[in-house]
């Protein structure tokens, strides 16, 4: 699997921007197939930084509903998460400005 | 007239530069006011941080940090000048360093007054006399007159004639079947109608025709005598007075204070106009247009018959609304020069000029909706235009 394939965007909510700056762990979501050694290597290839450890899990269907008629129809896709911590001193300087 | 200076002038336009680390600054404070009403997904409402809010309300922090950075600038660089528009953005070219931008704006232009007793203007005095009391009455007749249907005589001047008129073209075709009322006056009425209709009577038929070959035909169905009332103490009460002599008193006091005031306006205007024409300057459209709004308001717009009509009637209402602007920006000026200062006792005064009858509930509930200011600042150009008056040199012309 391409390194670009593996890692498919970052994550940014208020709690992926918190564990980044008190866990210097980074959030994306993954490629469903990729493992955390996968991950491990395209982080440490594609940033250019050391990786301590790497968490996943997959994200569930939710239910989506109609906004007005509220009625359901189908499910989102669920998707692959990872939480990848660096080694003590490394960051992610691409994604320190946002 | 001579070249407006510049100073003098209510339009300024001004090119200014804006670097990248200056507008930045600006982002900086939009996106941090962004970030406090805006929802982005993955955070709770005023979390997200300003980087993130930067990046995706890109295009309208930069117009509106664009917007604050030049208003700033524009203050900078006239610190003197009161603005009094948007400033209107009229290019607007990216380079290398940031931006550089050409705005328009306006101000309020310097008003300058001349030695006031180097002023000569002329005071027009208006006699009432008792053909203009006569006159009053006789149009308040004429709006209580009664129309009387005559048969036994012929068309006389002042009647009222009911016809059914038929138009035909140059070809004998009908072209148009209409009743018509027609006021058989001399001096408003076709001088040809006039004389074709004289003495006629009703079921006569008179015909008009055109050089182009085209005809009018009226067929006169009802001819009408206006009745006018009795001039007496009837008369007189249906209007609210007790008898006719009181009638022709109050109504001459009325024309009296009504003649004055005009005179006193017309000597103010007269004053201001002698000012300008002194020192001109530029009047601000933004306040010409309010004020033309304001007169839209007041006056009683009439029927237009054409295009023509409408516009020279629109270009006489701007061209006032314009004098009114030049009266209070001159007034306001004098006023500050001057330092007039204004007691609650003198906007009593003022609203008793203006026809208030309580001036002291006026007062309580213009401060109460707080609008006392707008009082104060009206009784000043009032004073103004009194200190104005009495510093000038008069000559009377009585009229």
């Amino acid at each position: 699997m391409r390194l670009h394939d593996v890692i498919k965007r970052p994550i940014l909510t208020e709690k992926a921007l918190r564990l980044r700056d008190e866990q210097r762990t980074y959030v994306f979501e993954v490629d469903l197939k990729a493992t955390k050694v996968d991950i491990k290597r395209a982080v440490e290839k594609l940033f250019g930084v050391k990786v301590e450890k790497v968490r996943t899990l997959i994200v569930k269907p939710k239910p989506r509903r109609n906004i007005r008629s509220r009625r359901h129809i189908g499910y989102t896709r669920h998707w692959k998460k990872a939480y990848v911590k660096l080694r003590e001193g490394e960051k992610i300087e691409q994604l320190e400005g946002v | 007239m001579a070249a407006i200076p510049e100073e003098r002038k209510a339009i300024r336009e001004a090119r200014i530069e804006i670097s990248k680390a200056e507008l930045e600054k600006y982002e900086d404070r939009i996106a941090k006011r962004y970030a406090r009403r805006v929802r982005i997904p993955g955070f709770r409402p005023g979390k997200a941080p300003a980087s993130i809010v930067k990046q995706r309300y890109r295009d309208e922090i930069l117009g509106e940090a664009l917007k604050d950075a030049i208003k700033d600038r524009v203050k900078e660089t006239f610190p003197e000048a009161e603005i009094i528009s948007e400033i209107r953005i009229k290019s607007i070219d990216q380079t290398d360093k940031g931006y550089e931008v050409l705005v328009e704006f306006e101000v309020v232009p310097k008003i300058e007054i001349p030695d006031l007793t180097s002023i000569e203007a002329k005071k027009k005095i208006y006699k009432i006399s008792d053909i203009d009391v006569a006159n009053y009455i006789e149009e308040l007749r004429k709006k209580l007159a009664e129309y009387v249907e005559v048969k036994d005589r012929g068309i006389q001047e002042g009647d009222i004639v009911i016809a059914d008129m038929e138009e035909y073209d140059k070809d004998g075709k009908l072209v148009d079947s209409s009743p018509v009322r027609i006021e058989y006056k001399k001096d408003e009425l076709d001088e040809r109608l006039y004389d074709l209709l004289e003495g006629k009577k009703v079921g006569d038929t008179v015909e008009l025709t055109f050089d182009d070959g085209s005809k009018q035909v009226f067929k006169i169905t009802k001819v009408l005598e206006e009745k006018l009332p009795e001039l007496d103490d009837h008369f007189a009460q249906l209007h609210g007075y007790t008898s006719l002599k009181e009638m022709q008193e109050q109504i001459r006091k009325q024309l009296e204070e009504d003649a004055r005031r005009r005179s006193e306006e017309e000597f103010e205007m007269e004053i201001i106009n002698r000012i300008y024409e002194m020192y001109p300057f530029e009047t601000p459209p933004t306040f010409v247009e309010n004020a033309y709004r304001n007169l839209l308001q007041q006056v009683q717009i009439p029927q237009f018959e054409s295009e023509e009509e409408k516009e020279n009637f629109q270009k006489q209402l701007i061209a006032y609304a314009q004098q009114l602007v030049a009266r209070e920006l001159i007034l306001d000026a004098l006023a500050k020069e001057r330092n007039i200062e204004v007691s609650e006792e003198d906007v009593r005064e003022y609203l008793k000029f203006i026809g208030e009858k309580n001036p002291d509930a006026y007062i309580k509930q213009a401060k109460k909706r707080k609008q006392y200011d707008r009082l104060v600042y009206l009784t000043r150009l009032k004073k103004a235009a009194d200190y104005l008056k009495s510093t000038v040199k008069v000559e009377m012309v009585v009229e």
